[in-house]
């Protein structure tokens, strides 16, 4: 009986040995990402700015890199023709389940790098995107790809929605990546999500994850704050400045003697 | 050089709005108008949200004809008494106007109602604008020909037939006011009339009503063109005072960087109007101001022929 406690014993302790190697191991070649900067101010001059992904434990020659912002609601306006004859905005169209932002990068263009049943199954893609979407609309008989692909083309005309292939730099030998994007300014304030995927063949064999936080700052921040919190004070002061600004130039005019 | 607008949510070129606002600011000091059924659509081009563009214009429109106003007043352009009256019709009519669409609102239909006011009324204004200017002019030429004898005799035509013009029904109608800064007199029941009517229509529209308030001036009220400019400009900056306040207090729509930048160009270019509308005659200022009217016509007819680009938009705007 003893004898046998110290045979489990050594199991036991060789065991978690072995456990710790491998996961000792799986760390060092585990997938990195690091976004540079986490943080984008938006001040008084912003337009944009450069973000930088890295990451290091790349054991795969492609990858997919994708932003958003969390799935919710776009209330948007359709337009059709009025009595069929003039082009207007007829009712309104709400799309559900859909990010505010989504951008995707690639070392490939993802419809070779996965199989479209894989990419519904990790949501990557436009694709993905569009299955899981739902439209409301006061608009009869629906056509819901045909409003599907207007919508896309509205988000990407506006900046938000990008897909772009060919952009992530991968260094297979030091097992690194590197892609840079425009982050647009059009992107509104708040906390988007990073995701990485390693791809080998059709496969996604690794992931890695990160945050992106663009937040106003300054005067940017007083500003959109009083708008929203003291309204009342926030119109009286446009007034104000409106009224000093019209009467001042007037004063100055006359002052300059420009007659 | 780019600024970025906390309430549009947007980043944009400082010099281009500076330089639109200083655009719509030389319009408002050479006619009289606010400039909004300009500056709105203009601004919606650059990216700017719909409501957010419509709210701003009218703050910054505070500002340019708080500008104009002054200039104006300087050379003894504005008639107090006429912009206040018109100002009271101004108020209940914009009252009733937002009434109107909310019911509209809620039945459906508004915005095919909006859209063919906006057609129609620009349409209609700036045709009439335009002909009535380009008679005035022919006959100044023609008159250049005649001799003093026929000159006095067409006078004396002209002064008879204002005075039968003036023993017709609106001489007769209560509150009668010699209006001395326009040298007219109607009675009061007139200006606060028509400026409750150019109420409704601006609520409907969404815009100031300067492009209506001043043929009403000219036409209806037979004001003196340059007096039109500054009484004009008077009684919109208190509409778009009223107008600024509710947007940021109800909507939050106001975004005063965009609004500052505006008035920066827009403050400018009402004085450079105001000089430049010195130098230039009433029937060119009328004529000028039918041709940018019927171009905005033009341009909003071909919007709702054409097919657009985008079946999706934003909701607002005009």
């Amino acid at each position: 009986m003893t004898k046998l406690k110290r045979i489990t014993k050594y199991f036991g302790a060789l065991f978690a040995v072995l456990a710790l190697g491998m996961f000792i191991s799986s760390q060092a070649l585990a997938l990195t990402c690091k976004v540079t900067p986490a943080k984008i101010p938006i001040s008084l001059g912003y337009h944009g700015t450069k973000v930088k992904i890295t990451g290091e434990g790349l054991q795969a020659p492609d990858l997919i890199v994708q932003i958003h912002s969390p799935p919710g609601e776009e209330h948007l306006k359709y337009k059709g023709k009025a009595g069929g004859i003039f082009w207007m905005k007829l009712g309104t169209m709400t799309f559900e389940n859909v990010p505010g932002v989504y951008l995707v990068y690639s070392t490939r263009d993802t419809h070779e790098l996965l199989s479209p049943e894989k990419c519904a199954e990790l949501s990557i893609g436009f694709d993905s995107l569009k299955n899981k979407a739902e439209i409301k609309s006061t608009l009869k008989n629906l056509d819901r790809d045909k409003w599907l692909k207007e919508f896309m083309k509205f988000k990407k005309e506006e900046h938000l929605y990008l897909e772009k292939s060919g952009v992530v730099k991968v260094d297979q030998a030091n097992q690194t990546y590197e892609l840079e994007i425009d982050w647009p300014f059009e992107a509104p304030p708040g906390e988007y999500d990073v995701e990485v995927f390693a791809v080998k063949d059709q496969q996604v064999i690794d992931k890695a994850e990160a945050k992106i936080k663009d937040q106003r700052v300054g005067i940017e921040e007083i500003l959109s704050h009083m708008a929203f919190e003291r309204p009342a004070l926030y119109g009286i002061i446009a007034l104000v400045v409106a009224i000093i600004a019209g009467f001042g130039v007037g004063m100055i005019f006359k002052g300059g003697g420009a007659h | 050089m780019y600024v970025y607008l906390p309430i549009a949510l947007t980043s944009v070129s400082l010099w281009l709005v500076v330089g639109l606002g200083l655009l719509v600011g030389l319009l408002s000091g050479l006619f009289g108008v606010g400039g909004g059924f300009l500056m709105t659509p203009l601004l919606m081009m650059i990216g700017i949200p719909p409501t957010v563009a419509a709210a701003t214009d009218a703050n910054q429109i505070v500002a340019a004809s708080a500008s104009g106003t002054l200039a104006h007043w300087r050379l003894g352009n504005v008639d107090f008494k006429m912009g206040l009256l018109l100002l009271v019709g101004g108020f209940t009519g914009g009252a009733l106007g937002v009434h109107v669409i909310k019911v509209l609102r809620a039945t459906g239909g508004a915005d095919f109602l909006i859209k063919m006011t906006y057609v129609i009324m620009l349409g209609v204004v700036g045709t009439f604008m335009f002909f009535e200017s380009l008679n005035a002019l022919k006959k100044q030429k023609a008159q250049a020909n005649l001799s003093e004898a026929e000159l006095a005799a067409a006078e004396e035509k002209k002064k008879a037939k204002a005075a039968k013009a003036k023993k017709g029904l609106l001489s007769s109608l209560p509150f009668q006011i010699h209006f001395e800064k326009s040298g007219v007199t109607h009675s009061a029941i007139l200006p606060v009339g028509l400026g409750i009517f150019v109420g409704v229509l601006a609520a409907i529209m969404g815009v100031g009503g300067g492009f209506l308030m001043v043929p009403v001036m000219i036409y209806l009220l037979r004001m003196p063109m340059h007096v039109v400019v500054g009484t004009s400009l008077f009684q919109i900056m208190f509409t778009c005072v009223e107008v600024t306040f509710l947007q940021a207090y109800q909507n939050h729509t106001v975004d005063i960087i965009l609004a500052i930048l505006l008035l920066a160009g827009s403050t400018i270019g009402a004085q450079i109007g105001t000089k430049l509308g010195k130098k230039l005659h009433g029937d060119q200022l009328k004529i000028l101001l039918a041709i940018i009217v019927l171009g905005v016509t033009v341009k909003m007819i071909l919007g709702l022929i054409l097919e657009p680009s985008l079946l999706l938009a934003h909701g607002g705007g005009h």
